[in-house]
């Protein structure tokens, strides 16, 4: 009898843990549309589960600035998702896809950056937050040619993740409008 | 019987039993016959062939576990930088539009 109860309340506590555990993981976000990436000329289509992620870990060199930036970002991330289309012509591929997307975010889901523009490109940001931990990221990108989407799932450091681009060697982009290189100065 | 008794018997020349010559040799024979040494030996070898083969396999399958792991941790490797690349593009896309406004 002893046994049953301790057996019933070990259940009982894995039930109530293992959502908690997942929820503070932070929720992927379905970002499989066929009919946009159907239209699309180009596509990026990155899939990086927390198995992926570690097995990436290990092949990320120490010695190379980027590839130890981007170590020390994906440590703790349990994926990372990218869907980026690029299509020949304005307006080809269907704009309430954004809506779609933001229609799957949970209440701890807060949108921290919007940047709306009518001929550049719309940057929409929300945070997965919980307390004052960032637990994921989603970036809704969305151009007259180019639709981008990004989920990151885990603890994000936003100062670093934007600092990484001019890690990357690429430009980052002063207020004047010029670009000051990144690290290498090389171009890709 | 006493021991110089003992000792002469034991140091008198006697003649083997008859046909104890023929039968050994045909035991001989008969041992020669039946313990071939060529299956023994060719048992060996087939033992020896089996082990080396399975080692090879052994090792032809753990080069290819390594090789398609390493091709999959390059592949990943690859796609974390893409997609940080991307990510990070897109953040300072927004901080430079902010900045501008």
């Amino acid at each position: 009898m002893t046994r049953f109860l301790a057996n019933l309340m070990l259940t009982l506590l894995a039930a109530i843990a293992l959502p908690v555990t997942a929820s503070a993981q932070g929720t992927r976000i379905n970002l499989d549309f066929p009919d946009i990436a159907a239209k699309a000329s180009e596509t990026v289509d990155v899939t990086l589960d927390g198995a992926m992620l570690r097995l990436a870990g290990k092949f990320l060199s120490n010695n190379d600035a980027d590839e130890r930036a981007a170590k020390e970002m994906i440590n703790g991330l349990t994926g990372i998702y990218v869907r980026s289309y690029e299509f020949d012509h304005e307006g080809e591929y269907d704009k309430s896809i954004a809506n779609r997307i933001r229609t799957q975010l949970g209440p701890t889901w807060k949108k921290i950056v919007k940047v709306s523009s009518r001929t550049k490109e719309d940057v929409d940001i929300y945070a997965d937050t919980r307390g004052d931990a960032i637990t994921g990221l989603l970036i809704i990108s969305a151009e007259p040619k180019e639709f981008t989407v990004v989920n990151i799932i885990g603890p994000v450091d936003l100062e670093k993740l934007a600092g990484l681009e001019g890690q990357f060697g690429i430009p980052h982009i002063t207020r004047d409008g010029h670009g000051k290189h990144g690290k290498d100065e090389h171009h890709d | 019987m006493n021991i110089d008794g003992t000792l002469r018997k034991t140091v008198t020349r006697t003649s083997a039993p008859e046909g104890i010559a023929a039968g050994v040799l045909s035991r001989l024979d008969q041992t020669s016959t039946r313990q071939p040494f060529r299956p023994a030996s060719s048992m060996l070898w087939r033992v020896a062939a089996a082990v080396v083969l399975t080692a090879a396999l052994a090792g032809l399958t753990a080069h290819q576990v390594i090789e398609h792991r390493r091709t999959e941790g390059e592949r990943a490797r690859r796609e974390v930088m893409t997609a940080l690349h991307i990510a990070s593009s897109k953040m300072r896309a927004a901080q430079h539009a902010i900045a501008h406004d």
